[in-house]
């Protein structure tokens, strides 16, 4: 569940200095500059773009896409592939609501299946 | 409201200053060379958080109207460990303020949590009771100047000069029309009357 998370920019900032990575060392690392980097560590910017998001992630080491939630935002490959079979794939993301983390990464273990058969 | 802090002698500060490096170079198993490692010694030794803002919008104080520079650097907050810098010395968006932005950086580290931040004990009661924002416990200004002071400054200086096509010109009336003057007159004194007449009476009066 996404609501009631430590906020993107609270989150990078924390992880970021658990990981000893400066301020203006991480803005060098994805191309922004400091001054941008803290606003948007204090939340007084929105996430930006998702490739910087990407680049944050990779730093911290945390996962993709649960950074892009955090950001508020879906990664495009997902987007891709929704926009492909939008009713069967609205379908099935319908189907697993009120599943457990436990229970969808399963059924994605069975669907990896069926597609290497 | 202004804290008044101990007077400390340059020999102390150089000691101090000494002493940090060497406890960062042996923490970190690093020998120090120029330029000193400020960020790291900042945020990876003494944990102190680096921030960029507009300091006069955080702490709602009024810039003076005199250039583009701020009147506050920096400011640190004890409590919050934690620095900000104002972000005209943005270090990558204004490469020209680099040493400005290292020496505020020393200035309120190196400076003000090693050698102050013991005078300002954590006091419940500074907490604000409205939950409104907490001011910082040291702000750092770019001059002792007031700014009616460069104000009467700049006023006079301008006064002297005119607005010519997109470009300030400075006209110099005086002394050097006066000297001009002195000139021609002694000049026709000494012609007129001898060697005695030394007296101008311009500078000297009749």
């Amino acid at each position: 569940m996404v609501s009631g998370r430590e906020k993107f920019g609270a989150f990078i900032r924390r992880e970021r200095e658990a990981k000893e990575i400066g301020l203006r060392e991480m803005a060098k690392m994805i191309g922004v500059s400091p001054t941008y980097l803290s606003k948007v560590e204090r939340d007084e910017f929105p996430p930006p773009a998702e490739d910087k998001v990407k680049a944050i992630a990779k730093i911290i080491g945390c996962d993709t896409d649960d950074l892009l939630a955090r950001a508020g935002r879906v990664s495009t490959d997902i987007s891709e592939i929704i926009k492909r079979h939008p009713v069967e794939l609205a379908a099935l993301l319908r189907t697993t609501k009120g599943l457990t983390a436990d229970d969808i990464a399963r059924l994605a273990r069975r669907a990896q299946k069926v597609k290497d058969e | 409201m202004p804290k008044k802090v101990p007077y400390l002698q340059e020999e102390q500060i150089e000691r101090d200053a000494a002493a940090l490096l060497a406890e960062f170079a042996q923490t970190r198993s690093v020998v120090i060379t120029p330029p000193i490692p400020i960020e790291d010694i900042v945020e990876k030794y003494l944990k102190l958080g680096i921030e960029f803002d507009d300091m006069h919008r955080l702490l709602k104080y009024p810039r003076s109207d005199l250039g583009f520079d701020p009147d506050i650097l920096g400011a640190i907050w004890f409590d919050d460990r934690r620095i900000v810098i104002d972000e005209s010395l943005d270090p990558e968006e204004n490469p020209s303020k680099e040493g400005r932005y290292r020496f505020t950086l020393a200035h309120e580290g190196g400076g003000h949590w090693r050698l102050h931040r013991h005078l300002f004990a954590k006091d419940p009661a500074q907490v604000s009771l409205f939950n409104g924002p907490v001011p910082p416990s040291v702000v750092c200004r770019s001059s002792q100047a007031k700014p009616r002071e460069k104000r009467r400054l700049l006023n006079f200086v301008l006064s002297n000069c005119s607005w010519d096509d997109g470009e300030v010109v400075a006209t110099f009336r005086q002394p050097f029309d006066l000297l001009a003057q002195t000139t021609a007159i002694s000049t026709r004194a000494a012609t007129n009357s001898g060697p005695n007449s030394a007296k101008s009476e311009i500078w000297l009066g009749n």
